[in-house]
């Protein structure tokens, strides 16, 4: 496993919080972390965790509350101006969830993909603008042909693959997957995830996986976070994380993936309750009232994510000590 | 993924791509029109409107009669072979009146449509895609200036401002624009939130982008779904306004002052306010279903019940 | 052990614009009482309709070229609407679906909206109703049952109100119960106790489930049996361990080695070339043979015979035709 040392992405002490009528909602409540040059991240939480405001707060698609986002060596977090945020959009993309919406019904695959290039001046003129979208169909295991369809002329697998191009062709260090193949049937997610991995290494980039499917950000990701309600609760290297999960939490949550092995069921160890309203989350740690092992001192204090020995960072009482 | 044989892609080549996507952009347009087609409504309403476009257009060749010539000794006269339609109180040709009618029907309506829908529109998109204050205060508008009684407005600003037609349409614009408005944001607000605009943002596009290649070709088929589904309403405004003597003044033949014209007769002459009222009646019913049908055309995709 | 439901050569066709789809192609299948019976199949594969058929909510525009649908022995297919509302949905066959939202009456409480079941087809007195609505509650385990029935759809969580539509079904004690997808909106811990508590009522109440999914792992979690579509037709009938450890079909062996479980990589899992192909023109003879790499030349001539290669399990696939067993898939 290869340790990547460079870090192109540091976020310190992130919030995004949203103003609504029952209250404020900390969808990313005090979060620090960093990625290295060249890893796979994978972030992996349930519906509600926050890891959608997450990357969209990172990418700057969304204002931070507080915090800073330390990118190719500045601080995003403070820019505002459509003329400051512009440049990151050729350092930074993102590959959406749902490949039946991401993308315009009215634009041709040409179109779609014309735009990247033309935004960040990468090419001039139609001619080079067509040499540069037939390559990067290729890369995709697309046809040059599949430049006039229109996106409901195309399979889900084909529409994701335009997804990914355009991602791609803005030629980015970084780029943020979220949930690229959750829409996808199980025979064509295989050929998406082999067809990243791939690319990834051509063009030495890094990625930035965000997912609920538990196996999914395992098979992909160098190292795994774990979110829950806004905060993070655990990170390390994805063989650590996974073989030795510690946060109750991530314990309950891995406990709860149903394994394709009739005679591996479900144990009783899963997840008891509900998710709390993000507008109301509990005192102290955040995961209390579903904690098996929930302490006096759990129901009063955040814990901290701290490092410990083998060196993962785990927020919990039970291993802060 | 094996590579062609060629890496380099040839001049030739790529101008035959590049023309390959033009006939495509083409081939989606009369891909809607042979869905339209199939459609027996709408087609029927097709050939009902146009129909009545030609009329209007060549209505001065259509007959031999003069739409304002009086002739007090063949005062209302049951339809013949001389006057297919009749004539009416001052002796006129019903059928010629009814013809040149159509075009006052039609040049009111596209007025009307013109005015409301440029304001409306324009004000709709502004609505529904900045939100916030600016939305705000346009709703407000609307909600103020659709709580007045249309027609009874419109008379009151006509009475103010005398007759003509340019007056009608100032009239019933000052309010009809509203419903444009309250479709086209409702629409755009749907679009605001789809994928592909975040997407849009998210490769860099700027903001008047966005608008002009994401969100209006996105709203195209309602806008004009819409204009077709107004223009009766602005036929049967119109036809209104006239009835009540208001804007249009005789003798110009408009169809609902015809019928007007017509009430004091309906046992004796019943076709002078018959006539007109069907004419009305039939080109409105062809503006629907040409809508109707368009809708269905442009966006198969939703169910008929 | 009886079949409850039989399904026998059925064959279904949509007419749409672009032509005829040849939604469903032959579809035989045999569902014990007593027995949860997976039906598997990614997009498109005709599972959705297989389920509705049998509840007789098939669109209008549907047309059945032949087959029959019996329940219980009795033909399902040629009752009226109106002989489905009365004899069979509700107190029969029941059918949950994947958004539970769609089902639930925004405007009623939940007790209201059970008490309404329990009203049709329980003999209890009125005094009795409430009663009777939280003891279904608490066979789902819903926490709270006293408070939730005062509580309005839009107050529960996804999870909860799959759970809702689980009380409401047993409020009127169905035979057979018709799940297409009910867990996949669900997040996985909220699944994971969907499933646990659809176990539990299944070891309770014996209930006879026909479980529509595209997710592998949850039906190793739940079926006994497991029959897998590819485009309309039915490939693989068999007990789900064997079908798990000794799949018989090429396109059940790929799709379960195509699976991410918890130990292979991504370089592990198999790829199955090509698309699945639209209905409106299908492959000739069998529906996979293009993608398929165990190709004979008879595949894209012949529909294959479903053979039944041991007690249970049957396969529709040439390799088996010729009364042969294929080794080494």
């Amino acid at each position: 496993m290869t340790d990547y040392k460079e870090k192109i992405i540091e976020i310190k002490n992130l919030k995004k919080h949203f103003e609504t009528p029952q209250g404020s909602v900390r969808a990313v409540d005090d979060i620090s972390f960093d990625i290295y040059r060249g890893e796979t991240f994978g972030l992996v939480g349930e519906s509600g965790c926050g890891k959608s405001t997450l990357i969209r707060t990172i990418l700057r698609l969304l204002p931070p509350t507080s915090g800073e986002i330390w990118f190719n060596g500045r601080d995003i977090a403070p820019l505002h101006r459509k003329r400051d945020l512009k440049p990151l959009r050729k350092e930074m993309s993102l590959v959406f969830q749902n490949p039946h919406s991401s993308l315009n019904p009215r634009m041709t695959v040409y179109d779609t993909l014309a735009r990247p290039f033309r935004i960040h001046g990468i090419t001039k003129t139609k001619e080079e603008t067509t040499i540069e979208i037939v390559k990067v169909l290729k890369t995709m295991g697309l046809q040059a042909e599949h430049m006039i369809r229109f996106p409901h002329e195309l399979s889900g697998g084909q529409k994701q693959r335009i997804a990914v191009a355009r991602a791609l062709a803005v030629e980015p260090d970084v780029i943020f997957l979220d949930e690229p193949t959750s829409a996808l049937d199980v025979s064509v997610q295989t050929k998406i995830l082999k067809l990243l991995e791939a690319t990834k290494e051509e063009r030495q980039l890094t990625y930035f996986y965000i997912s609920h499917d538990i196996n999914l950000i395992r098979v992909v990701s160098d190292r795994i976070a774990v979110m829950y309600l806004g905060k993070i609760v655990e990170i390390g290297k994805t063989p650590l994380i996974f073989g030795e999960p510690q946060h109750p939490y991530t314990v309950g949550l891995f406990k709860s993936v149903p394994i394709p092995d009739p005679d591996r069921k479900i144990g009783e160890m899963s997840l008891q309750g509900e998710v709390p309203s993000p507008v109301n989350p509990p005192q102290g740690c955040n995961f209390n009232p579903r904690c098996p092992h929930a302490m006096d001192i759990c129901r009063k204090e955040e814990p901290e994510l701290k490092t410990t020995e083998d060196g993962r960072q785990i927020a919990c009482h039970l291993y802060n000590r | 993924m094996t590579d062609n044989q060629n890496n380099e892609l040839s001049h030739e080549q790529i101008r035959q791509d590049i023309a390959n996507l033009r006939r495509k952009k083409s081939s989606q347009m009369s891909l809607v029109w042979s869905r339209f087609r199939k459609n027996k409504l709408a087609l029927a309403g097709f050939v009902i409107v146009s129909i009545v476009v030609f009329i209007a257009v060549f209505a001065d060749f259509l007959t031999s009669y003069d739409p304002l010539e009086t002739d007090p000794f063949n005062r209302l006269k049951a339809p013949s072979a001389e006057h297919w339609l009749g004539t009416d109180e001052l002796g006129r040709d019903v059928l010629t009146r009814l013809f040149h009618g159509s075009r006052i029907a039609l040049e009111i309506g596209v007025l009307i449509i013109l005015f409301e829908g440029v304001i409306g529109i324009f004000l709709g998109v502004i609505s529904g895609y900045f939100g916030g204050w600016i939305d705000a205060i346009i709703m407000r508008i609307v909600d103020i200036l659709r709580s007045f009684p249309v027609i009874i407005l419109a008379m009151a600003i006509a009475g103010i401002m005398g007759q003509g037609v340019w007056n009608v349409v100032i009239a019933l614009g000052i309010v009809g624009w509203t419903t444009y408005t309250r479709m086209v944001r409702s629409k755009i607000l749907t679009i605001k939130e789809a994928d592909y605009v975040e997407a849009a943002y998210s490769i860099g596009e700027s903001t008047a982008s966005v608008i002009a290649r994401y969100v209006l070709p996105n709203a195209l088929p309602t806008a004009i779904i819409m204009i077709c589904i107004m223009m009766p309403t602005a036929l049967i405004a119109s036809a209104t306004l006239s009835f009540l003597g208001v804007g249009v003044q005789p003798p110009t033949p408009a169809w609902g002052a015809m019928i007007a014209a017509g009430r004091g007769y309906l046992l004796k002459a019943p076709w002078i306010s018959t006539s007109a009222g069907l004419a009305i009646m039939i080109t409105v019913l062809g503006f629907n279903f040409i809508g109707d049908g368009l809708r269905d055309a442009l966006d198969p995709t939703t169910k008929r019940n | 052990m009886t079949n409850l439901i039989e399904i026998d050569n059925l064959k279904l066709s949509f007419d749409t614009e672009e032509g005829k789809v040849e939604a469903l192609d032959g579809i035989t299948l045999g569902i014990r009482e007593g027995t949860f019976h997976g039906l598997i199949g990614e997009t498109g594969c005709g599972k959705s309709i297989t389920g509705k058929a049998v509840m007789g909510l098939i669109d209008a525009n549907a047309l059945i070229e032949a087959g029959e649908i019996r329940y219980k022995g009795k033909d399902l297919l040629h009752l009226t609407e109106k002989q489905f509302q009365k004899d069979i949905r509700g107190n029969e066959i029941a059918m949950i679906f994947q958004d539970p939202a769609s089902s639930l009456n925004p405007v009623f409480t939940i007790e209201n909206q059970i008490e309404e079941v329990v009203k049709m087809y329980a003999k209890a007195a009125r005094s009795e109703y409430r009663e009777i609505v939280i003891g279904h509650l608490k066979d789902v385990k819903l926490p709270d049952p006293e408070t939730l029935i005062y509580k309005y759809p839009h107050q529960l969580s996804g999870g909860m109100k799959q759970r809702v539509m689980i009380a409401m079904m047993l409020a009127c004690k169905p035979s057979l119960l018709i799940a297409d997808e009910p867990t996949t909106a669900l997040d996985v811990s909220i699944q994971a106790q969907f499933l646990k508590v659809l176990r539990e009522l299944k070891e309770a109440f014996r209930m006879t489930v026909l479980y529509i999914t595209h997710n592998l792992a949850v039906v190793s979690e739940i079926c006994d049996v497991v029959s897998v579509m590819y485009a309309g037709r039915i490939v693989e009938t068999a007990p789900v361990g064997r079908l798990f450890r000794n799949p018989q079909h090429p396109y059940t062996y790929k799709l379960i080695h195509s699976v991410l479980g918890v130990e292979n990589s991504l370089e592990d899992l198999e790829e199955i070339p090509g698309s699945v192909p639209k209905l409106i023109h299908p492959p000739k003879g069998c529906r996979f043979h293009p993608r398929c790499d165990k190709r004979l030349t008879i595949c894209d001539k012949a529909v294959p015979d479903t053979i039944t290669v041991e007690d249970g399990h049957s396969v529709a696939c040439h390799l088996y035709t010729a009364g042969e067993k294929y080794d080494g898939l």
